[in-house]
């Protein structure tokens, strides 16, 4: 059995005009060991999808579907089945571990509080095993950094601290938002290395949200490439970025600046900007900027498409023409 | 027209005063930018890389004189900017303007686009007729692919990308030899950045614009700069034009950053991925990246290394730079 299920998963917000979809039915499964990318610009629901799967939607959201943790559908649970199974057998790390770790708080204790939380352990125990976790993530001379503030840290070992507490517990699933995209690439390549680590080694099922390609290419193993709340085209990470089925997924790799450019070469644009959920068409999200986009698209939700292993869903996949 | 430099810089240093440890403890200072030379010929473009606390934003100011070097000068179509007087200078900024990175902090909130992009030449010129400044508004935003009516809206209207343009616009008004744009595209989403890159260009191929170009991604410099300045710890490490620098870095920084960039096409070529350095490096009296080189020899602890040249039109700030060759 897959550790995590998603199915038909859909976000909407509620509006004076009525729900406004903003993730759109989302189905996956995930295993131990492997990692799954959600990748897309800001505005493609990647991040309410985290949300949606941890169950900390904002209010006026509301989630569809089900998200199953080995079998159990924690859109049914309640409040009290929530806050034991979030931090200790689904975690989660966030982009800015400035504003994620409590600047009053010693690093230790921050991590320790998890473990005397979930698991009721003695404060020193706890120390000891946040000791342990801050050495496996990388930070030297763990046990004297346990008595450390979040401000005498550098960014990169702040983000190794997130993901030390996140671990705390030693849970099946961490989903990780943007987690390098605030640190420089030197530092970025550590976490990433840190990550791809912690998925080999542990067994973690992770799914990394992220808007950079580069770094869904050298983490997931699947991948599912977001647009307007929707999935564009998914499937193992190597054949979508080798095949690019989605007029979107085509559009996203040409705009990005390739290496060995020549001086001054014009990037390829995708027309327009990302419309707001209330201004996107009841079919395709894509259509209005899609350089294929028919009447079809416009009213009705495309098919998925398997084009040499890549699943697009789009009216008119495939190479472009 | 003279043929002279845009912009000459000289020997600039800025050190900071840290706040101190204890109490009654001495103040620790920083060398934010530590003796930085650059020339920018007329029309061309200068990329700045480099990671946080590298110095580089400190380096824009500067050049901007929005703060005050230790020592070292700025030149700018000739004139000594840090030895104008206020008034002169202020009449002088028309001829160089900035873009920052954040499209959302950088607009004032409340003032109508018309406004702020018209600021920098009300400052100007403030004798100019009314329906002139307007015009020259209207045009401005046209030229960066806005609508003229954007003027009569407020920034919160705009997403990222029209911002960028917005501030943008802004820049361009007084129609300044020298934009200064520190990370402009680094906030915005990759379909959104190729739009604004491509604008970038396209209004240095039409006005002639110089741009001083600081970012940390490097495919972003490698498309829009003639020439690289790579900076560590407040120095430029290595220099050169950027086609040849990237291709074949001399300096062992230099490659750690090439190399640190995840590659998306790296999966499906399969290409192992490269190797992690080292962060947070402790001041040496020699090379400041020695403690994370894998080329490091004891004269690099000991002995700083200067710019000089590894090869022609190439300088590089290493004991033990790269020989020239293929990448493969």
């Amino acid at each position: 059995m897959s550790i995590l299920e998603a199915e038909h998963l859909a976000v909407s917000i509620a509006t004076e005009t009525g729900a406004l979809p903003v993730v759109r039915d989302i189905s996956f499964r995930l295993d131990r060991g492997t990692t799954l990318g959600l990748v897309g610009e800001s505005g493609s629901g990647k991040s309410m999808t985290a949300l949606a799967l941890m169950r900390l939607l904002p209010e006026i959201a509301t989630a569809t579907g089900a998200v199953r943790l080995l079998g159990e559908d924690l859109l049914q649970a309640d409040e009290d089945r929530l806050c034991a199974v979030r931090g200790d057998r689904m975690a989660m790390v966030f982009q800015e571990p400035m504003t994620s770790l409590n600047p009053v708080h010693r690093i230790g204790d921050q991590i320790a509080e998890t473990l005397i939380l979930h698991r009721g352990a003695e404060r020193r125990a706890a120390l000891e095993e946040a000791a342990r976790l801050l050495d496996r993530v990388g930070i030297g001379t763990a046990r004297a950094r346990l008595a450390a503030y979040p401000h005498q840290l550098s960014g990169g070992q702040r983000q190794r601290v997130m993901i030390a507490m996140a671990l705390a517990c030693r849970p099946d699933v961490v989903i990780a938002d943007e987690p390098t995209s605030a640190l420089d690439v030197t530092v970025q390549a550590q976490i990433v290395d840190l990550l791809r680590g912690l998925v080999e080694e542990i067994g973690l099922a992770l799914i990394l949200i992220s808007h950079d390609l580069g770094v869904i290419g050298r983490l997931a193993d699947r991948v599912m490439v977001m647009y307007g709340g929707a999935v564009m085209e998914e499937g193992d990470t190597r054949t979508v970025f080798a095949v690019r089925a989605h007029p979107y997924t085509q559009g996203l790799f040409a705009a990005l600046p390739s290496r060995g450019a020549r001086k001054g070469k014009r990037l390829a644009v995708i027309p327009g900007t990302v419309p707001s959920p209330d201004a996107l068409p009841p079919g395709c999200p894509f259509y209005g900027r899609c350089p294929r986009g028919q009447d079809v698209c416009r009213e009705n939700t495309p098919p998925a498409v398997a084009i040499d292993g890549s699943l697009a869903r789009c009216f008119f996949p495939g190479p472009p023409p | 027209m003279s043929t002279a430099p845009l912009l000459v810089a000289s020997h600039l240093s800025r050190t900071y005063r840290l706040p101190s440890e204890s109490l009654l403890g001495g103040h620790a200072t920083l060398r934010a930018v530590d003796d930085v030379s650059l020339t920018i010929e007329r029309g061309r473009s200068f990329g700045i890389v480099g990671e946080s606390g590298s110095g580089k934003s400190t380096l824009a100011r500067l050049v901007m004189a929005l703060e005050m070097p230790d020592s070292g000068t700025v030149r700018i179509q000739g004139k000594d900017l840090l030895s104008l007087p206020a008034s002169e200078l202020r009449r002088h900024r028309r001829g160089f303007q900035m873009v920052f990175q954040d499209p959302y902090g950088s607009l004032d909130p409340r003032q109508r686009v018309a406004r702020i992009v018209a600021e920098p030449l009300d400052v100007a010129e403030p004798s100019l007729p009314r329906a002139v400044r307007n015009e020259r508004v209207a045009a401005m935003l046209e030229a960066v692919g806005l609508q003229a009516s954007a003027a009569a809206r407020y920034p919160h209207e705009f997403s990222g990308g029209q911002r960028q343009r917005i501030a943008l616009a802004r820049a361009l008004i007084t129609a300044p030899a020298l934009i200064v744009a520190d990370e402009p595209v680094s906030a915005l989403d990759v379909s959104v950045q190729a739009q604004v890159l491509n604008l970038l260009m396209d209004l240095q191929d039409r006005h002639g614009v110089t741009y001083l170009f600081i970012s940390h991604n490097l495919a972003v410099v490698e498309h829009i700069a003639d020439e690289v300045g790579v900076m560590y710890r407040g120095r430029i490490v290595e220099r050169g034009p950027a086609a040849e620098l990237f291709a074949h870095p001399g300096h062992p920084y230099t490659l750690a950053l090439i190399e640190a960039i995840p590659d998306p096409m790296a999966v499906v070529s399969a290409r192992p991925p490269a190797t992690a350095r080292g962060e947070s490096p402790s001041a040496t009296s020699g090379c400041a990246f020695a403690p994370h080189c894998p080329r490091a020899q004891p004269r690099c602890l000991a002995e700083r290394p200067e710019l000089q040249e590894i090869a022609p039109g190439r300088r590089a700030a290493c004991h033990y730079p790269s020989e020239r060759r293929g990448r493969e």
